[in-house]
């Protein structure tokens, strides 16, 4: 079966955000609703080794939206079936059924659900579905500079650019099984680092 | 806490007041031996059974503030395979359906009282509705809710208020109950809140030793430590003033007593709305 997914490379993405513009862009997303967030993760500080003060100071961006998870906990708990996943793996929310509930919004561990006032339902990352199904990149991975993101099959992308799972702070994959490949930073391991920009972030 | 979950405060408040209504009148008559007799019936205010069904129609009214698209709420029943949510919807109709047919058997009968055997059913499909409303919640991925305290705490929530809203309707005289079997019911409802008191102390402990990752260690910060300690306050003020109460000779809940049982009974009320808030501001989830 297929199972689209995203790879995105901790190491090299910049934080310039030009994913997550394309994203609204791409879906007219009204303020406050970015399907794909940039996450600037930091943390370190000052020690002292001997007589000097050592900087251990980090950073790194994690570009995140949708992982289209194996097993969708958005879906399970949604009462109305509104989210599906296709046979290509895309999790989509048709707006049609959704009553605009927001339990999927209290399950999913990557903020992906998120509820548009204006509409009344949920909204999330299709992987752009519209455009995967004219063979075409989603509008993120093409508008990278970097080429931090990708896309593709999940068993290619891990051929191609291996897995590292756990990556602060993403929960254990094991819990939903999201369809996402990482190449990590190096101090993605962290436990000490944090979000920084939660605030810019708003209501994820 | 969000301003759009008030709503399922008040909601969950209601439905379990219904069902903690059912349920209390369930066991004074197996207390009793003898049906709970209302002495109004049919459209009367004071019909505990029908008080039931506005509570929990009530409730259902407000479940839908919650929602953004409420004219598609009908296909909410659609996942019961998966979704819990689905199955307190049909919890939530099976309770209302049973309690309809209980008050309006009693109005068409006019029998000074109801039918006992008709609130069975209703008994039932309240216990069912609690076990899914506590299914909701459990959601692997919402620690501070994926425990064990959320149905103790739906459970005691629901014998609390069931218990208030019966000894209110008999100190207003609307059901007639024995005197003992009423000091009994304020008895559990002293053990409850007891039990809740214990349960909440332990809940916070258990929340602030938590890693709440991407929103930052809200509860190490105190923000919910003010909280608790007021909620806990008006438990343990709400449980001395019944057990002064169930001191006294005689009947301790009496017509005659009734300046001091109902600030007991809002009390009663307040600590369960502090403790519901309390609830839904505890929310985190893993990950991002």
């Amino acid at each position: 079966m297929s199972r689209l997914a995203f790879f995105f490379d901790s190491s090299a993405c910049s934080g310039c955000k030009a994913c997550q513009v394309a994203c609204k862009d791409k879906n007219d997303l009204p303020v406050g609703q970015l399907w794909r967030r940039v996450y600037e993760v930091s943390g370190g500080g000052w020690k002292k080794q001997g007589a000097a003060w050592v900087s251990n100071v980090f950073a790194y961006n994690l570009s995140l939206s949708c992982n289209h998870c194996e097993e969708p906990v958005c879906a399970y708990n949604c009462p109305t079936q509104a989210i599906q996943k296709r046979d290509d793996g895309i999790v989509v929310i048709d707006p049609a059924a959704c009553i605009g509930c927001k339990y999927c919004a209290w399950a999913c561990p990557y903020g992906a659900p998120q509820f548009n006032p204006a509409t009344g339902v949920m909204g999330k990352c299709d992987l752009c579905a519209d455009y995967v199904d004219q063979g075409r990149n989603p509008g993120c991975v093409d508008a990278c500079p970097m080429r931090a993101l990708d896309f593709g099959q999940y068993d290619e992308l891990v051929a191609k650019y291996g897995d590292s799972d756990q990556v602060h702070p993403l929960p254990a994959p094991s819990i939903t099984q999201p369809s996402i490949v990482l190449r990590a930073h190096q101090r993605a391991g962290d436990a000490h680092a944090a979000v920084a920009n939660v605030e810019e972030l708003g209501d994820a | 806490m969000r301003r759009r979950d008030l709503s399922l405060v008040f909601f969950t408040l209601l439905a379990q007041c219904s069902i903690g209504i059912v349920l209390w009148l369930m066991l004074l008559a197996l207390i009793t031996g003898q049906r709970p007799v209302s002495a109004e019936t049919g459209l009367a205010p004071g019909n505990p059974v029908l008080l039931a069904l506005l509570l929990v129609v009530l409730a259902t009214t407000m479940s839908f503030l919650h929602l953004g698209n409420p004219r598609s709420a009908p296909r909410a029943i659609r996942n019961l395979a998966t979704s819990w949510l689905s199955r307190e919807i049909l919890a939530i109709g099976l309770f209302t359906v049973c309690l309809l047919l209980a008050f309006l058997t009693g109005w068409r009968t006019g029998a000074a009282g109801f039918a006992g055997l008709l609130l069975l059913p209703a008994a039932l499909a309240g216990l069912f509705l609690l076990w899914t409303m506590s299914g909701v919640y459990s959601i692997v991925t919402v620690p501070s809710w994926n425990s064990a305290h959320t149905p103790i705490g739906f459970t005691l929530a629901t014998l609390s208020l069931g218990a208030v809203s019966c000894l209110l309707l008999a100190v207003a005289g609307t059901i007639e109950v024995e005197a003992f079997a009423l000091d009994l019911c304020a008895a559990t409802w002293l053990a409850t809140l007891l039990l809740e008191a214990g349960t909440s102390l332990a809940n916070q402990r258990r929340l602030e030793k938590m890693d709440t990752g991407f929103r930052g260690p809200a509860f190490r910060h105190g923000v919910l430590r003010g909280g608790f300690l007021a909620r806990g306050g008006v438990l343990l003020l709400t449980a001395l003033g019944i057990a002064v109460l169930l001191l006294q000779p005689g009947a301790a809940f009496a017509p005659d007593h009734s300046g001091w049982i109902y600030p007991l009974l809002i009390l009663g009320v307040v600590q369960e709305f502090i403790g519901r808030i309390l609830f839904y501001a505890s929310y985190f989830r893993l990950g991002l």
